[in-house]
């Protein structure tokens, strides 16, 4: 027998779906799925959806799940992705999903285009699959894993700092302690050592209502740094293995804090170059709007990432030593940057190799006392 | 005081079956207009006219001239300047039409020419390619003193962000194609506006 099948999983996070249930008392917990060859049935291997996600009802009275949209599903442990949309109640405190095998594909399956909606806010998962019956399943590689969000911290290069926040943890992972691997560091040489690590488990606002991060916090002790670096490692939860951490490093030496990175908060629009074919001055405009809902505190830098060999910027501000990577030039935008605002800068730079085009990659910088 | 006045127009040509949208832009200077020196534009006097084409991110551009009026004045053809990538006529400005280009290898493309002013200057420029961000590439057209002071800038990016052109891009092509039939002069907007840098 001919024998094809095919899957594609997509998980995509950070979606605001519209609710169809009442969430008040519901929230997601974790966001990862994985696929594994199944148990031998008739006719061959099938695949088993094995998702870390679920939900938990936190409140006092059961909440009952209905189908909600027309070709959104909704699926529970051990059931057979073509049958859905049976009533399911979770009753205070129940946590179906956590890690337990929700779907199989069975013999009499057959998977057409679907997709679910297994989070409020952090997750959809579609499965856009087709097979037929009696194909040895080809593997996919599990897609899965601890979700970290490295903590925007800067260690000083000497000295420890107590209860570093290292990581943000998306998802009930139980217990991430069980492993912290040294990978390396890059960019540097010192000692390092880190203590006393603390796992936050997620919780839950009802207020919000949101869903807020668990965290990872250490000791860590450093010395002998010389320049800055990132060190990586890695945290494993109940076998999990985790994204690699890196925790900035920075090069430190009076003692002041550097400025963060904001760029995640903001809008950077680069308009094109032009050249005065007299001063041979190459000009750029840049403007820069805080989308986020708070404040950029000042100073407010822009930073340039990478900029090509080919191009030197001049009339800049200085040049990043503490907020890393070093060595990138920046000009001022400002004191500040209210939630909405806009600033602009016109960068100017020489450029030699005219032929070659001028290319970078901006950051945003806020506050510190060292850049 | 004398209000700066050029006069621009803008016409976006989409279609949803080509590779890489366009964009028109047309500039016109009039005697009399204020240049950034404060001075006029004056019938007679000598102005050197520059054409760039600038790679940004991914430096794969076109910027096709044509349509370029001197107004009457004329221009000296052993004055051109221009790089290879540059597709012009023996005579430049007074052949009336040129093309620039970039590519990833060769991301800068201009051309000069001296001329001397007539009562009007003017040209339409097709810009193609497709923006990939973070940096677009840019066409400008600048206008020189003989000595060398920047009298005139206008910057145009080219940000068309797909093969297939949004809803408000057909907008813009009716109201532009509209502005074409009906107009019998062109829309005047003030030069001391910002940079055009039409986006949906």
């Amino acid at each position: 027998m001919k024998t094809s099948f095919c899957f594609a999983v997509t998980v995509i996070f950070g979606m605001t779906l519209a609710p169809p249930i009442a969430w008040g008392q519901v929230f997601p917990v974790a966001h990862c799925i994985e696929i594994k060859p199944g148990p031998p049935v008739p006719g061959g291997l099938y695949p088993i959806f094995i998702a870390h996600f679920g939900y938990t009802n936190v409140g006092a009275t059961p909440v009952t799940i209905i189908r909600g949209i027309a070709g959104r599903n909704y699926f529970d442990a051990g059931q057979v992705i073509s049958v859905t949309t049976q009533p399911r109640d979770f009753l205070p405190g129940h946590h179906p999903f956590t890690a337990a095998t929700v779907a199989n594909v069975l013999a009499t399956s057959q998977i057409t285009a679907v997709s679910w909606i297994l989070s409020k806010n952090f997750a959809s998962l579609s499965m856009p699959a087709e097979g037929t019956l009696g194909t040895p399943l080809a593997v996919t590689t599990p897609f899965c894993s601890l979700k970290v969000i490295p903590a925007a911290q800067f260690l000083s290069t000497t000295g420890t700092a107590l209860a570093q926040p290292i990581a943000g943890v998306r998802g009930d992972f139980g217990n991430p302690t069980a492993v912290v691997t040294p990978i390396g560091v890059m960019g540097g040489s010192g000692g390092i050592s880190i203590s006393n690590l603390v796992y936050t488990p997620s919780t839950y606002s009802a207020s919000q209502p949101s869903y807020i991060p668990g965290k990872i916090t250490a000791d860590i002790a450093v010395s002998g740094w010389a320049t800055p670096a990132q060190f990586v490692f890695q945290i494993k939860a109940d076998g999990i293995p985790a994204e690699l951490v890196s925790v900035p490093i920075s090069y430190n030496p009076t003692g002041g804090n550097c400025a963060s990175n904001v760029t995640a908060q903001t809008i950077a629009t680069l308009g094109g170059f032009s050249q005065n074919i007299v001063t041979r001055v190459w000009s750029q405009t840049v403007r820069v709007q805080n989308s986020g809902a708070s404040p950029i505190a000042g100073p407010v830098l822009l930073a340039l990432d990478n900029l090509s060999a080919n191009a030197t910027l001049t009339g800049g501000n200085g040049v990043t030593n503490c907020a890393i990577p070093a060595g990138a030039p920046y000009v001022s935008l400002g004191s500040g940057l209210a939630p909405g605002q806009t600033a602009a800068v016109t960068l100017t730079f020489t450029n030699p190799q005219m032929g070659q085009a001028i290319t970078y990659t901006p950051r945003i910088l806020s506050g510190g006392t060292q850049q | 005081m004398n209000r700066i006045v050029i006069r621009i127009w803008i016409l976006f040509l989409a279609a949803a079956s080509l590779a890489s949208a366009s964009t028109i832009f047309s500039v016109a200077l009039t005697a009399g207009d204020t240049l950034l020196d404060g001075n006029p534009f004056t019938l007679g006097d000598s102005y050197l006219v520059v054409f760039q084409l600038t790679g940004g991110t991914t430096s794969a551009s076109t910027a096709s001239l044509y349509s370029i009026g001197l107004g009457g004045g004329s221009a000296d053809p052993l004055s051109i300047v221009q790089s290879n990538n540059v597709m012009s006529l023996p005579n430049g400005l007074s052949d009336g039409a040129l093309t620039l280009e970039v590519t990833p290898s060769d991301s800068y493309s201009f051309f000069y020419q001296q001329y001397s002013a007539g009562t009007d200057f003017g040209f339409t420029v097709m810009l193609s390619g497709i923006y990939s961000p973070p940096t677009p590439d840019s066409f400008t057209f600048q206008l020189y003193s003989d000595g060398g002071i920047v009298l005139y800038e206008q910057n145009f990016n080219v940000t068309s962000p797909s093969d297939v052109p949004e809803p408000c891009t057909w907008l813009l092509t009716g109201a532009g194609c509209l502005a074409l039939m009906t107009a019998g002069s062109i829309h005047r907007t003030s030069l001391d506006e910002p940079a055009l840098s039409p986006t949906c």
